[in-house]
């Protein structure tokens, strides 16, 4: 069973993620906030991949990833925003992959299974 | 060169002023060249008189005094010719030798003072004329006669008149005789010269005159295009400058104190052009970004929606998450352009008296029907005076309950809220302080910031659209005031807003 760690800090928008990626058959950690997703990360569960918003204000998602990058380059990391994917790239490159959160969720799912290297 | 330019409108007035002041020169000049060659020939005539008089005085010393002696010493000295009438003169060998000698100088004397060219009349008072110099036709002897009539007592007269197209100056001397004023010696003088030299000398004025204003207006223009060309080069400059190309700044070479301060007041309207197009760009991003996340949530929970087919709850929640973000975003776009106009177009304010007391005990009570669903206690202390401010009452209120808004979603149920309000000399503070988290020191100032949104201690973000604090500070400024963030010792925070009195 793949889990995916959600870090962001919308309740709602956890809410969707959740819920897709249960009828997926994925397993879902929520977190809120740095502090949360990094304390899901490194707990007994094992994560596959996170997806982690990134506040360009507030909550550094930069700062989440390089604690990522430390404690498991394994693990799969898509960026998610509201801003423009160019502008996500510049501010935490080399992430597996991003997704602007406009785009919908059917691409989405698309890169998740692309990650977990589900079909 | 352009009528409507500077440069012509300086050359024109330089020319016209140049042109006044040379005609004034050349005016006066002339008038004092003029006068100085009347003056100067009167004062020949005078000389000339004089010295004929003399001459004949010195004959009369010599010789006897009789009428015929007279005629003879007139004759000799005015036309420097004639005899003693009857012959021989009865004189000395002493009385020849000294009228050779004073002949002899007054021949000199006579050549020296140029009166052959005069007009010299000897007449006695009656009106008869004894002697005339040569060159005195009898036309003109009589005229001379004429003019002597109503004047022979003057101890000395002038007079112009004209003589066959000639102008002639006339000076009359009475001359004494055995005793007796019964005679007059007339010189008459041409002007000729005079004229001549005058008309010669206003003809080079004004031929001079416009020459010269036509060589110095051209020179000048000249010069002004030159002297004007740093003004060219900025205009050239500012045509360049677009919305696109704002970094562009005019080069500081000029050394003229005009050209300087207009080059460093364009630069800065440049930079100040340049830092509101940044603004803007900024904003605009920032909007869509704030708005896109609604719209996000929107879309996700749609197509979840419609994946499969739901349980009649679960398509009621959809749609009611749905509505809210709807809302949230309206909400948003309204904040936004209440910023819009707060920022460029504050006339939509009026301001009137406001009486502080009634203005917070009317907040005080809503602010504690807001409170009551999280029970937290609003507390307000206010002195009891009678100041007024001078505000909009609504946009005020709004400013207050934005900040007291917040102090309710950051406090936990069963906290507080104090409304403390202090009158300092020239001015109003209100300090609204919460039991809550405060605010992170990291945070501090950049709480008024458009779109700020602080996510601790607050589980539903999506009430606020992050702009109410910037909508507040907004309006302190208008009105004159300010709004400061900070935190209280007891943890919690305090926002003071100072408002001027009246």
């Amino acid at each position: 069973m793949h889990r995916i760690l959600i870090i962001d800090d919308q309740q709602k928008v956890l809410d969707i993620y959740q819920r897709l990626f249960t009828e997926e058959g994925m397993e879902v950690v929520l977190a809120q906030n740095a502090s949360d997703g990094i304390r899901a990360l490194i707990g007994e569960q094992v994560i596959d991949l996170v997806l982690l918003d990134i506040n360009m204000y507030g909550i550094n998602g930069g700062y989440i990833k390089e604690i990522i990058d430390e404690y498991d380059p394994q693990v799969k990391v898509i960026v998610s925003s509201v801003h423009p994917i160019d502008q996500q790239i510049k501010f935490i490159p080399r992430a597996y992959d991003y997704f602007d959160k406009s785009q919908g969720t059917e691409i989405l799912l698309k890169q998740v299974k692309r990650a977990l290297l589900l079909n | 060169m352009k009528l409507r330019s500077i440069r012509f409108k300086v050359t024109i007035l330089f020319t016209v002023i140049l042109g006044i002041i040379l005609s004034l020169y050349g005016g006066i000049l002339y008038y004092s060249l003029y006068k100085s060659l009347y003056d100067e020939l009167d004062r020949e005539l005078e000389r000339k008189a004089y010295f004929v008089a003399s001459s004949m005085h010195s004959y009369i010393d010599v010789l006897h005094k009789d009428d015929h002696s007279l005629l003879f010493i007139a004759r000799r000295t005015i036309t420097l010719k004639g005899e003693y009438p009857g012959g021989q003169v009865d004189m000395s060998a002493e009385q020849k030798r000294k009228i050779v000698d004073l002949e002899r100088k007054w021949k000199q004397l006579y050549d020296k003072l140029d009166l052959n060219e005069d007009f010299i009349n000897f007449v006695k008072m009656t009106g008869k004329s004894l002697v005339k110099s040569q060159n005195v036709p009898s036309e003109l002897r009589n005229i001379l006669i004429k003019k002597m009539k109503g004047r022979e007592n003057f101890p000395r007269s002038f007079l112009t008149f004209t003589f066959k197209k000639r102008n002639l100056r006339l000076i009359q001397v009475p001359f004494k005789y055995n005793g007796e004023n019964n005679y007059l010696i007339q010189i008459a003088s041409s002007q000729k010269p005079i004229v001549e030299l005058l008309a010669q000398r206003q003809y080079v004025f004004m031929i001079s005159i416009p020459i010269i204003l036509i060589l110095t207006s051209f020179i000048g223009s000249f010069f002004f295009k030159r002297i004007l060309m740093p003004v060219a080069e900025v205009t050239e400059t500012a045509k360049e400058i677009t919305h696109e190309n704002l970094k562009r700044r005019l080069k500081f070479s000029y050394k003229d104190e005009e050209m300087h301060v207009l080059v460093e007041a364009f630069n800065d309207m440049i930079s100040r052009l340049d830092q509101a197009f940044q603004h803007i760009s900024e904003f605009s991003s920032q909007v869509a970004h704030e708005l896109k996340t609604p719209i996000a949530i929107i879309r996700g929970e749609c197509e979840i929606a419609l994946r499969k087919v739901r349980s009649q709850e679960e398509y009621i929640r959809a749609l009611q998450v749905n509505l809210d973000e709807a809302q949230r975003m309206l909400k948003t776009i309204d904040d936004l352009l209440l910023l819009a106009k707060l920022d460029y177009r504050p006339e939509i304010f009026t301001f009137e008296e406001i009486n502080v007391a009634d203005f917070f005990y009317e907040i005080h009570e809503q602010s504690k029907i807001l409170s009551s669903s999280k029970e937290i206690e609003v507390q307000l202390k206010m002195p009891i005076d009678n100041k007024r401010i001078r505000g909009d009452v609504i946009h005020l209120r709004r400013l207050f309950f934005n900040i007291i808004y917040n102090a309710i979603k950051f406090t936990p149920p069963k906290g507080k809220i104090n409304i403390e309000i202090l009158s300092h000399k020239e001015s109003l503070h209100v300090a609204i302080e919460d039991s809550g988290p405060g605010i992170p020191s990291e945070y501090l100032h950049r709480v008024f910031d458009k779109f700020f949104h602080n996510t601790l201690g607050e589980n539903d973000l999506e009430s606020g659209s992050g702009l109410g604090l910037s909508i507040a500070q907004a309006i302190a400024r208008i009105h004159g005031g300010s709004i400061f963030a900070q935190n209280s010792s007891h943890g919690g925070a305090v926002f003071t807003v100072t408002l001027p009195f009246l």
